[in-house]
């Protein structure tokens, strides 16, 4: 018996250093996607959305600043635009959780797709199987056509084919020529990230990068999302502004102390060396912006 | 079945052995140094890219600006009693650089191996240096630090062993404030970071900091940020400037 005993400790104690041996630099993660998460960002979209003008932080070109200074966020009130499902590089601040499910074939038990839901979304696939996308010239959506690919401990996401969307409540305009690639990475089994990188050549100087967080749940239900369009105004007018007539950009910056130019956002104001600017233009005699009067 | 037994003065020396295989198989599996283990290379030139937070980092929020940070009543208390001058007047200049917030200060960071076991971390901004030190280093029992001590080791992903991440665990540090304006974290809190590494699709190389931040004392459940810095060919832009209150 005592013999047994010291025959069977020989693999444990085997594996135990094994174990010592390896500890200290590294340790082994398996990363599994499917699940519901909690979104956690430091900063999501306020309530309502940001104000009108606000564009701190976002590489906008003179074509982007202005198709965002023209448009109304009122829009979303038009019936066409009531049920609109969020479009896939906002996706990921809005608010609510996240789901991501398995598709699997059941004959040949390879995962075709991961798909991700959120409240206000149409269910998004992610091909996983090799497919390609389609051709230039087939219809655009809200959420695009996804095909990822596992790179390392990283999901990579290659979506093109969106429809013309938004960045920001606030209407800061993404193109149909935009295309994302998103990074989905968990780590310690528990906190998302998503790197999501959006190219786009109509509206942006640069690609615009944001990362957002989630937690892993194991509670947490996605909310049925019935949309019914209702009559919200009685207006007849697309709401829009004309090229330098919107009086509202300027409103919010006082408050918050920004400069008008920082506002405009644009690649140059993305940088550590911007800093300095501000403090200039934050020394310099203000200007006073115009009131707000509503239009005709 | 008949075992044999082995002699009992042998049996010491054979579990000595074993042991020794075992430690000298793992050794061999991950006998790299820490740098030879890195699954992507950190090391090098990066800047900021402020296309997040923008209002809470580029300029110094208004006093008692905590937006989306789970504040709790007392933090919010000592938040509203920030008073820059007297930061200024105690030397205190420093305390939105310390570890929970110094990934997320705008500026440039140079990376680079200290020896075999230590990542070092330069910022210019706060003129702030960080060491992430690999393998069983004991936290020293001096006062705590503004970046405190930080425990570092390579997670490896299960789909092929190549790819992974950087996991840090800072204790022994300072109290400090998360955001310019004096909202706070506790010597009392937890930080930890995650770092990955990726390639965007234009070329550039993207290095992401997840930090969560979670604190009894301040706060009423974890704060998570996610921080972004690109790649940079060399020091061109490296501007050290000293901490400043304000």
């Amino acid at each position: 018996m005592q013999t047994f005993s010291r025959a069977m400790l020989a693999g444990p104690v085997f594996l135990l250093a094994l174990m010592l041996a390896n500890m200290p630099v590294s340790a082994q993660v398996i990363m599994e996607l499917s699940g519901e998460y909690e979104r956690h960002n430091d900063r999501g979209e306020r309530p309502g959305g940001d104000p009108p003008g606000d564009y701190l932080g976002i590489p906008l070109n003179d074509m982007g600043r202005m198709r965002a200074n023209t448009s109304n966020p009122t829009d979303w009130g038009l019936p066409e635009f009531q049920c609109r499902p969020h479009p896939a590089p906002y996706q990921w601040r809005a608010n609510g959780n996240v789901r991501f499910i398995k598709e699997i074939d059941p004959v040949s038990r390879q995962l075709t797709a991961y798909h991700v839901q959120w409240l206000r979304a149409l269910d998004r696939p992610i091909y996983m199987d090799g497919r390609p996308h389609p051709p230039e010239w087939a219809p655009h959506t809200w959420s695009g056509f996804s095909t990822g690919r596992w790179d390392g401990n990283t999901l990579v996401v290659t979506t093109t084919h969106l429809k013309e969307g938004y960045l920001r409540r606030n209407n800061v305009p993404f193109s149909d020529r935009a295309r994302m690639t998103e990074y989905i990475i968990l780590n310690d089994d528990r906190y998302l990230l998503i790197v999501m990188v959006l190219e786009d050549p109509i509206y942006l100087e640069e690609p615009f990068i944001e990362t957002s967080n989630y937690l892993r749940t194991t509670d947490s239900q996605l909310a049925y999302y019935p949309c019914t369009i209702i009559q919200e105004s009685t207006s007849t007018r697309v709401p829009h502004f004309l090229p330098g007539q919107n009086p509202y950009l300027t409103d919010w910056l006082a408050e918050d102390g920004i400069p008008e130019e920082a506002a405009q956002g644009g690649a140059a104001t993305l940088y550590p060396e911007y800093k300095e600017r501000v403090q200039e233009l934050l020394a310099a005699p203000s200007t006073p912006s115009t009131p707000s009067t509503p239009p005709n | 079945m008949h075992c044999r037994t082995l002699p009992t003065y042998r049996k010491p020396l054979f579990a000595a052995i074993l042991v020794w295989v075992a430690v000298a198989a793992g050794s061999e599996v991950h006998a790299q140094s820490a740098p030879d283990a890195a699954p992507f290379d950190m090391t090098g030139y990066w800047v900021s890219v402020v296309s997040e937070d923008w209002r809470s980092r580029m300029i110094t929020p208004r006093k008692g600006d905590y937006e989306h940070v789970p504040i709790n009543n007392e933090g919010r208390r000592v938040a509203d009693t920030w008073d820059p001058a007297r930061d200024e007047a105690n030397g205190n200049q420093c305390k939105s650089y310390g570890v929970a917030a110094i990934m997320r200060v705008p500026g440039r960071f140079h990376i680079a191996w200290e020896g075999d076991n230590t990542l070092r971390i330069d910022t210019d901004a706060g003129m702030q240096v960080r060491r992430l030190y690999f393998g069983d280093v004991p936290s020293p029992g001096s006062e705590p630090t503004l970046q405190g001590h930080s425990v570092a080791r390579w997670q490896f992903a299960g789909r092929g062993q190549e790819a992974g991440n950087l996991k840090v665990e800072t204790t022994h540090f300072r109290s400090g404030y998360l955001r310019k304006n004096g909202v706070p974290y506790s010597e009392d809190a937890s930080v930890t970071e995650y770092y990955n590494g990726i390639a965007g699709p234009d070329g550039n190389e993207w290095l992401i900091v997840t930090t969560v931040i979670v604190d009894p004392l301040y706060l009423n459940g974890p704060f998570i940020t996610s921080t972004h810095f690109k790649r940079i060919p060399d020091e061109s832009g490296w501007n050290p400037t000293p901490c400043s209150a304000r």
